[in-house]
């Protein structure tokens, strides 16, 4: 555990966000508005305590403001029953009382601590107002904003999702107490005549409903208020925000540099909608709120707007909504949190890890990996939980994440542990990542005696060897190929680089299966840099609606895309000719030895497709042992700046090795 | 193209006395000179269908403010436009002049407007529009320094002249432009004239609406403020041959403007990367301004942008000009510019053409 203090104030708006969203549980009929409003109100205090220094006399007026609507909220939950009789009402008033509790204390001592120093006081008013932070425009990667602003606060449904408890009695009918002496004799009178008891009997006429006022028809459109105008534009900065979250996302007809303007036009509404202020910011939960069906697009909007702005109270909106989102919204919550600049996003979503929701779980985790900031006692907090699928995002998360060490010793017990297939190999790679050089000799046996496995671990461990494997694999991998031919071993014997993988790989090219054919043709590329490439016809992609397809479909429409020759002839004519001409103690890359920056080069190339630049992310990372928080899938302009770094620290090293964590294996010339 | 041109060292930008020390604007896309600047960048373009019908029948759809009620026209319109973003420029003089003198001295204005020609022209604008303004806003004017340029979008810059030569006498100028397309008999003559960009109509331009205002002040007398950028020159020339004329345009009224505007202050070898226009669709305006920057290739990089927010904001007549200026100093101030120098080219209906050169302030 992490035996963090926590700021009486962050308690207490934590408490009163938790009864705020157990509000729908209580089964009784009362004002379920107020009791939230005063649960916001009670949250936007706690803030203003938070953003102060203890020793102000704005933070003292926080925390007492904040326990005082809490308190207010606990009144109306008692009128509304007996705590000791319905259990949801009973947990969130225990809720409160606890917050109360630990508020009072704290205001105690704070007006005790604020007694003794308050000769400090005058002194620290002398500082002034701190100027505000300029507003700065999003360039390539996004700019944190400052928006003046009350606490925002989230749009939970506090309507009630269990079935109410019918009305006790009727509460007695209400007789206006008389005022005057005149009305106090009427009164007697009617008491003593009995006329008074017979008309509290009288069942009450229906009050009329309340009939709606007639909007007014206008022929032209009338003026709206300008903060609702600015809403307005708000909500539209959102919503181009949602669609070019996904727009950016490369497509296989264009290039990773082709998201750069993509990017851009995204940065430049979440600047335009922090330049609406506060007023903006209101809408970010209704804009969730809004969508009848789960929509990541959506998510990524709230996350990563709200990660713009500064402030934990924008953060901690972020948090709730996605508390109250459904899971199908994971990756745009993930990415969102993950491209947000805020660091307090990281202190948010450390706290999410202990959440009760796996899928909030989950989403912390992937987002705190990408960030490259996962806290050094996340295993601690999820391994127990048991949860397979948390297990297995933290044994990924663990490939960049924590130190060395650490991260070898939770990863190894987890990998010489008899696993699941999947649990195995995303350990063992997330060890190769960290070189580990040792789990070769878990990978080597699978690769030799690979009869009764499942085929994915086979093709997983395939696929790591010859990432990470030395000369002397050749013998184990190329076989293998050849006895089980698939598309990932075509492309591993291609990013292994060994020349005798060539006849291997022309081999393949004869057989019956499309998509390994593909493979081993590029893997013959990958090896020799032959430039045996056609142009050719190839169809979209086209996924028609159903009526279309029962229709007999459409034309699909072709577009020219360079490609391998995958015929025979032509590579063995290639092999006669040229391959005497290599060496064949060395890896080969593109026809030349191989060298580390070759992959910088493949990651740099605006031809390299996205599954390539996966793949040698991934094989960079392997080989050198750098680039650790490099992804192909962050923003184009951060992904230059770190490829010039890359690019810098990746120099020498001996031409034509085999190379695992920055070190090269050679093999002895023929 | 001269070669000894092209290779000639890049001269640093010159300090001008003239400078902008407050900035204002209000489109249909924002209420400060920020939110406008930012609407445009991420090409937001919010045109809403109005109660108006044109000649086919279809409702007229315009760029224009929701919060203003769509039975508010001319010069009431103006009014509820140019107050605020009047305010919102004059401020940061007022206040610092607060704090020097306690009553700030009445500032001359100089007000691009609308034309006299055009339908919606109301007697009362010359008159009355620039003291309502100074009620409303609060600003002191003063009035008997002040003028309105009632000359389309060319008239912007002529206002920007017009407050240059003033500020040999005042140390501080207000130089703005308010207009507004949605008026019944204003929409109906660009209807009847094919002008109005529709589903059917390529070649024709979104109506719009804004107010813009700059506070220009000398050098010397600004001392402690933000200086958002500086005014190198400001040329209106008259075109020969403008939109409707029997003999094809060559651009030489933009040309002049262009060189006259650039040349003033020795900008002569390709200094100028960044222009901003209020060429808005329209097929004649497109092909005068690519004629004109053609023949003035020397004034600009050879990487040149050019920009034209009025695409997304809806074309704003007379307040194009200093709309503009408002998001290039904007620009510059949050650092989203495309360059260092600006050049500002408007095109009138009649044969006014203006050019603007503006800078960041050297430091």
């Amino acid at each position: 555990m992490t035996g963090r203090v926590v700021p009486v104030p962050r308690k207490i708006r934590d408490a009163a966000e938790a009864a705020l969203f157990k509000v729908r549980e209580i089964p009784l009929d009362f004002d379920r508005k107020g009791v939230a409003a005063r649960l916001e109100r009670s949250m936007a205090s706690a803030y203003v305590a938070l953003d102060q220094d203890p020793e102000t006399p704005a933070h003292f007026e926080g925390l007492s403001s904040s326990v005082q609507a809490l308190v207010e909220a606990r009144g109306m939950l008692l009128y509304a029953g007996d705590p000791t009789k319905v259990g949801a009402l009973g947990a969130v008033v225990a809720l409160l009382d606890g917050a109360i509790r630990e508020g009072a204390v704290a205001i105690d001592a704070l007006a005790v601590r604020q007694l003794e120093n308050r000769h400090l006081r005058a002194r620290s008013s002398e500082s002034g107002i701190p100027k505000p932070k300029p507003f700065r425009a999003s360039n390539g990667l996004p700019e944190l904003h400052v928006v003046p602003r009350l606490p925002v606060m989230a749009e939970v449904d506090v309507a009630p999702i269990v079935e109410l408890a019918k009305p006790g009695a009727k509460p007695p009918p209400h007789v206006p107490r008389p005022k005057t002496l005149d009305e106090l004799k009427a009164f007697a009178d009617a008491a003593s005549s009995g006329a008074l008891a017979k008309s509290l009997e009288e069942p009450e006429e229906d009050a009329p409903a309340d009939e709606k006022p007639e909007l007014a028809e206008y022929a032209y459109l009338p003026a709206i208020e300008e903060a609702e105008g600015v809403r307005v534009l708000a909500r539209d900065a959102l919503e181009d925000v949602a669609s070019l979250s996904n727009l950016r996302h490369p497509i296989p007809t264009e290039t990773w540099l082709d998201q750069g303007p993509f990017e851009q036009r995204l940065l430049d509404n979440v600047d335009y909608f922090a330049s609406l202020g506060s007023m903006g910011l209101t809408m970010v939960p209704l804009y969730h709120a809004e969508a009848e069906i789960p929509d990541a697009s959506r998510a990524f909007s709230v996350a990563f707007t709200l990660g713009c702005v500064s402030g934990r109270d924008a953060v901690d909106v972020a948090i709730a909504t996605l508390k109250v989102s459904p899971k199908e919204e994971a990756p745009g919550w993930v990415e969102g949190f993950w491209l947000a600049p805020n660091p307090l996003v990281d202190e948010a979503l450390v706290e999410l890890l202990e959440a009760p929701q796996p899928f909030v779980v989950g989403v912390a985790l992937d987002a705190l990996a990408a960030r490259g900031t996962l806290p050094v006692d996340a295993p601690e907090r999820i391994l127990p939980r048991g949860d397979p699928d948390l297990t297995l995002k933290l044994v990924r998360a663990l490939g960049s994440n924590l130190p060395k060490r650490r991260a070898h010793e939770i990863l190894e017990d987890l990998v010489y542990r008899e696993a699941g297939d999947e649990l195995f190999l995303a350990a063992a790679t997330s060890l190769l990542r960290r070189g580990h050089g040792g789990v070769r000799d878990l990978l080597r046996p699978i690769v030799e005696r690979p009869n009764g496995l499942a085929p994915a671990r086979v093709e997983g461990a395939t696929w790591l060897l010859a990432l990470s494997g030395t000369p002397a694999d050749a013998a184990r991998l190329i076989p293998l190929v050849r006895a089980m031919p698939s598309p990932r071993g075509a492309r591993a014997l291609g990013r292994f680089g060994h020349l005798d993988a060539v006849t291997v790989l022309w081999e393949l090219l004869q057989i019956d299966a499309e998509l390994t054919v593909e493979a081993a043709a590029e893997s013959l590329e990958r090896i020799t840099g032959a430039g045996l490439v056609e142009t050719v016809e190839e169809p979209w992609d086209v996924k028609l609606p159903p009526e279309a397809r029962e229709a007999g479909g459409i034309p699909v429409p072709t577009r020219k895309v360079k490609k391998v020759i995958q015929a025979p002839e032509p590579w063995a004519e290639w092999g006669r000719r040229e391959l005497p001409k290599h060496d064949p103690s060395k890896k080969h890359r593109g026809g030349r030895p191989f060298q580390q920056q070759m992959i910088l080069a493949e990651l740099e190339d605006k031809a390299t497709p996205e599954r390539g630049r996966q793949e040698a992310t991934e094989e960079l990372v392997i080989a050198t042992g750098l680039g650790l928080t490099f992804s192909p899938s962050d923003w184009v302009a951060r992904q230059k700046q770190r490829l010039g770094e890359l690019r810098s620290a990746v120099t020498g090293g001996t031409e034509g090795a085999w190379y695992f964590a920055g070190a090269g294996a050679s093999s002895p010339r023929r | 193209m001269n070669a000894s041109a092209s290779s000639a060292p890049i001269s640093p930008l010159p300090r001008v006395p003239c400078v902008v020390v407050g900035v204002g604007a209000r489109t249909h896309a924002g209420l400060t000179p920020l939110q406008v600047t930012l609407a445009a960048r991420a090409g937001k373009m919010r045109s809403h269908e109005s109660h108006m019908i044109d000649k086919r029948g279809e409702p007229m759809a315009m760029c224009r403010a929701p919060w203003i009620a769509d039975n508010v026209f001319g010069w009431d319109r103006y009014v509820a436009l140019a107050s605020s973003s009047l305010a919102m420029a004059a401020h940061p003089w007022l206040a610092s002049q607060r704090l020097r003198t306690q009553t700030p001295a009445p500032i001359p204005m100089v007000l691009a407007t609308p034309p006299r020609s055009r339908e919606d022209y109301d007697p009362r604008v010359a008159k009355d529009l620039l003291r309502r303004l100074a009620d409303d806003s609060g600003v002191p004017i003063d009035l008997a320094k002040s003028t309105i340029v009632p000359q389309c979008r060319g008239g912007g810059v002529a206002a920007y002249a017009q407050a240059l030569t003033l500020l040999a006498q005042s140390e501080v100028v207000i130089v703005g432009g308010v207009d507004s397309y949605f008026h019944p008999d204003v929409l109906e003559a660009l209807d009847t004239g094919f002008r109005l960009h529709s589903l059917d109509a390529e070649n024709g331009f979104i109506p719009g609406e804004a107010a813009a205002f700059t506070v220009l002040a000398r050098r010397g007398s600004v001392s402690g403020m933000h200086l958002y950028g500086q005014i190198l020159g400001a040329s209106v020339r008259a075109e020969p041959r403008p939109y409707g004329n029997e003999e094809p345009c060559h651009a030489l009224g933009m040309t002049a403007a262009i060189k006259e505007a650039a040349y003033a202050v020795g900008v002569t070898s390709r200094r100028v990367p960044w222009a901003l226009t209020d060429v808005a669709n329209e097929r004649h305006r497109v092909d005068e301004w690519q004629l004109a920057f053609g023949r003035c290739f020397r004034v600009f990089t050879p990487d040149v942008v050019h920009d034209q927010p009025l695409l997304k904001t809806g074309d704003v007549g007379a307040a194009s000009a200093a709309l503009l200026l408002v998001m290039a100093c904007v620009r510059w101030q949050i650092g989203a510019a495309v360059g260092d120098a600006v050049l500002i080219g408007t095109h009138s209906d009649a044969s006014e053409r203006g050019a603007l050169l503006a800078s960041e302030v050297p430091s």
